[in-house]
């Protein structure tokens, strides 16, 4: 029975959760959701169940906490798939409910992507918050994959597109940026990150910055680049300050 | 599946009801009845005694709410919000108006579950030939469809109180910052026992009332799934229902979704 079961962990957790075997029923449940890719909602489900196969396991507390910690970071990363915007899933032509599990490069995709026409700061810092989430590089084989899961990458992505949110044309180099690029999503976006304590985590390189193939177009532009290095210099000495 | 237990009315409890017309008369004084009233509510629901609670709740004016709000406009500036005790306890009001909801809910789904229709018999033959008649075969045609469209309204309608029962208690489990959980935190007057007597009942009823979702969930034909979503509401950190349940408890709830899951492989 018990060989038939772990070839069929659908029927085995039951069989478990029955048995009063409540923690293997968790590990079961969380193998269930981590090879779910079809639906995000029978994933979140599989996560709950397993949750509460923990909770009530009756096992010492440190066991409990570790490993609810641990489905509560499955569960806020499905909540980022939730609260996508609702335009972004209608050109994906799906919804809540019936919506396939997303990879946290996708999500991160979506967020900041063309199809979120309405993205805000609150958006890109979402995006931001993703980033933990992808796989580790070190499992990644070809070079392709590795440069796809390096968080630096994904930062310097995110930076790009919130920059490329506002046209940036008519720039005044004299003025403090701060303030006459403050409706831009980009300085939104720093002034957000900043108040959260999270920039520090998320500053990128201003050269490597340049250096990205979508702001080409910008980098020519000497008002820009200097705005660029001005800003995140300023950036850079608050943070410095604050910390000190 | 059974009824939940509702006790009768003692004739002590029935001073108590009788008690809030004198406490609702006047105006000025609508925020301790609604103080009032959720105190003996409380009691009632605590020694299991859900009619008695529904007769206090039916004595509140609709308006009571409205006339709190407009007897603290008289003696303060509008700008200044209610203070934490009164406004806890309309929030209380609220929560112990959406628990008995549940429970006429559950009510209506219980007694139409109960009267299915049920199936007529098939004609008797009549005749000396031992064969049925034209008119009887056609009399039986008849009852038959109308018995099969009997089952489908009945089917319908349970559907819609099935739905009515999810609905509202999910009001009351998702009920903002907690059912039965104050708002704001009162610093003066502190009062511990009626702190103590919402833990209680928030272990007694949300217990509870998973139970009777579930009940009602897999007794209305194809809702067994939706067992998945209430472990996704219990599970949450949102509300942190989960930890309301005992060992217990929670592994009867766990057997009980589980069960519901077996039949949607």
């Amino acid at each position: 029975l018990t060989s038939f079961l772990t070839a069929h962990p659908k029927l085995a957790w039951m069989h478990q959760v029955r048995r009063g075997k409540y923690l293997d029923a968790h590990n079961t449940l969380r193998h269930l959701a981590s090879m779910e890719t079809e639906s995000c909602a029978t994933k979140k489900s599989y996560l709950s169940l397993g949750k509460l196969a923990t909770v009530f396991s009756g096992q010492s507390d440190a066991i409990i906490n570790e490993k609810v910690e641990e489905v509560n970071q499955e569960h806020l990363l499905l909540q980022y798939q939730e609260t996508l915007p609702s335009v972004v899933l209608e050109n994906l032509n799906t919804d809540p409910d019936t919506m396939s599990v997303f990879s946290p490069s996708k999500l991160i995709q979506l967020y900041v992507g063309e199809d979120n026409i309405f993205s805000n700061e609150v958006d890109f810092k979402k995006a931001f918050e993703i980033i933990p989430y992808l796989p580790n590089n070190d499992a990644m084989e070809t070079e392709e994959d590795s440069k796809s899961n390096d968080a630096d990458w994904w930062k310097l992505f995110i930076w790009c597109r919130a920059i490329l949110k506002d046209s940036w044309k008519d720039i005044d180099a004299a003025s403090n940026p701060f303030e006459t690029c403050s409706h831009t999503v980009l300085f939104k976006l720093l002034k957000l990150t900043y108040s959260t304590n999270m920039l520090v985590d998320i500053l990128p390189d201003v050269e490597n910055l340049l250096r990205r193939e979508e702001l080409s177009d910008l980098r020519h532009d000497s008002s820009f680049e200097y705005l660029l290095r001005a800003s995140f210099e300023q950036v850079l000495r608050m943070q410095i300050t604050s910390a000190a | 599946e059974k009824m939940p237990i509702d006790l009768h009315i003692s004739a002590s409890d029935r001073k108590k009801i009788d008690a809030i017309d004198w406490l609702v008369f006047d105006r000025s004084q609508r925020c301790e009845a609604l103080k009032q009233s959720n105190a003996v509510v409380r009691m009632f629901l605590a020694g299991r005694k859900l009619s008695a609670a529904k007769e206090v709740l039916l004595k509140i004016p609709s308006d009571s709410i409205d006339v709190v709000y407009t007897e603290w406009g008289h003696k303060a500036d509008s700008s200044v919000p209610l203070p934490p005790d009164k406004d806890n306890t309309i929030k209380e009001h609220l929560c112990l108006q959406a628990y008995l909801e549940t429970q006429q809910a559950f009510s209506d789904w219980f007694k139409h579950y109960h009267n299915k229709p049920s199936a007529s018999n098939p004609a008797e033959p009549t005749s000396m030939y031992n064969s049925v008649s034209i008119s009887e075969l056609v009399a039986e045609e008849l009852r038959q469809k109308k018995f099969d469209d009997d089952v489908i309204m009945w089917k319908d309608r349970l559907e819609q109180f099935c739905d009515s029962v999810a609905k509202k208690i999910y009001n009351v489990l998702l009920f903002p910052q907690g059912w039965l959980a104050d708002n704001a935190e009162q610093l003066e007057d502190k009062d511990e026992s009626r702190e103590q007597q919402l833990a209680t009942l928030r272990e007694q009823c949300i217990p509870s009332l998973c139970d009777l979702l579930i009940t009602v969930l897999t007794s209305t034909e194809n809702h067994n799934s939706e067992c998945a979503k209430l472990a996704d509401v219990i599970a949450s950190e949102d509300h942190k229902l989960y930890k309301l349940f005992s060992d217990s408890e929670g592994r009867k709830l766990l057997n009980r979704i589980q069960d519901a899951m077996i039949d949607t492989l």
